[in-house]
């Protein structure tokens, strides 16, 4: 078919999403497959059409989700009803709307080199003690069917 | 207005901590937060954001109900139930110190009826619209979520009985900030301000007087004979 010419194709929005929590390690398949798997349930198969959304970038803890000019609305909607992506549990936080991915990208802070990992124990377990943010910090516990993860704070610790 | 996420599920329940839990509260927009099961005995002011402590009872008849209210260990600054059929949410209702009906959309489609909104209206007591049903269902549970939600809706505008609105999260991951939860609840048709009044009824709830009032100077007046 044809391509349609610049001035018939319809305007896009771009959407910057931060991904929580700060390690899911996701790729734009996974995180495709998860927002069009929610807008698909919420909207149906003709929301989705005509959405039209992609994934057109992912880097880090952030990605941008392209649609149709104005139904960045349902996007965003239909995007907070994602909590598992690849069996993890996840959520995706819009964080800003622009009409250029340039603008978005400096909407995205610079990613810092991770801080030193140290190991505790709490509650007769061994943790991989990992400090997110001053404040912020997340335990890293080896299950028997896969990795417990708990979300404490600097106070939790030195309560400990 | 103080907002203020009606039920969370803190460490051993969830895997969160409770100072986590009021520290990405603080970020989202929230002043308050309540919460239920197990917040191990921690309540106070966290990171400038109000912890309550809550007792979450989940009977299915009115005496165990009233036992299990009796028999807690602490006071707690709210009391939170499971809703069960039409006659026992009925009674629930009535019962004094119950602040907030949760589970409404998995009691049935007509566990709450025309007589319940009364009540609710009468005692001031919240039904809960819990977000985790729409987040984390999907099909025909979601649809029955949406549906049963968009009926206390209609009965709130009718009767004009408080409603709260809770993230029922037991990780940070499932809380939701406040433009977001006036986003999801758009879905079923509820006004921005109608949902930031429901953010808002938890500490209204918590913090209304008392409906008897005890006057000191009454006291000491000589009632003639």
């Amino acid at each position: 078919m044809k391509p349609l010419p610049p001035t018939l194709r319809q305007k896009k929005r771009y959407v910057l999403f931060r991904i929580v929590p700060h390690e899911a390690g996701l790729d734009g398949k996974q995180l495709y497959y998860a927002v069009y798997d929610a807008i698909s349930s919420l909207y149906g198969d003709f929301g989705a059409a005509e959405l039209s959304m992609a994934v057109v970038l992912c880097e880090g803890n952030y990605t941008v989700v392209r649609c149709r000019r104005g139904s960045e609305g349902m996007l965003v909607t239909a995007a907070l009803t994602v909590n598992r992506i690849n069996g993890t549990f996840c959520a995706l936080r819009p964080v800003a709307t622009s009409g250029t991915i340039a603008a978005l990208r400096r909407r995205m802070p610079e990613s810092r080199p991770p801080l030193p990992e140290r190991q505790a124990v709490f509650s007769g377990k061994e943790y991989a003690v990992r400090q997110r943010s001053q404040e912020k910090v997340d335990l890293y516990g080896d299950g028997i069917k896969n990795q417990e993860i708990l979300y404490f704070t600097q106070d939790d610790m030195e309560d400990i | 207005m103080a907002y203020s996420d009606a039920c969370v599920f803190p460490y051993p329940s969830g895997d969160t901590s409770v100072r986590r839990f009021a520290l990405e509260a603080k970020y989202m927009g929230f002043d308050s937060i309540v919460c239920a099961d197990g917040n191990g005995g921690v309540s106070g002011e966290f990171y400038g954001v109000r912890v309550y402590r809550a007792l979450h009872l989940r009977q299915k008849n009115q005496n165990d109900l009233v036992k299990a209210m009796r028999k807690c260990r602490f006071k707690p600054d709210i009391i939170l139930v499971s809703a069960g059929d039409a006659t026992f949410n009925r009674a629930t209702l009535s019962t004094g110190g119950v602040g907030i009906l949760r589970g409404i959309h998995d009691a049935g489609s007509r566990a709450f009826d025309d007589v319940c909104g009364i009540k609710a209206a009468e005692n001031s007591v919240a039904v809960d619209i819990d977000l985790s049903a729409i987040i984390c269902r999907r099909g025909n549970p979601r649809q029955k979520a949406l549906e049963s939600f968009a009926e206390i809706l209609k009965f709130q505008r009718k009767f004009g009985f408080p409603v709260s609105i809770s993230s029922g999260a037991s990780s940070y991951i499932h809380m939701r900030s406040v433009e977001e939860i006036v986003s999801l609840c758009g879905i079923f048709g509820m006004e921005e301000n109608e949902v930031k009044a429901a953010l808002g009824s938890v500490d209204a709830i918590i913090n209304s007087p008392p409906i008897i009032e005890v006057i000191d100077e009454a006291i000491d007046e000589v009632i003639p004979e």
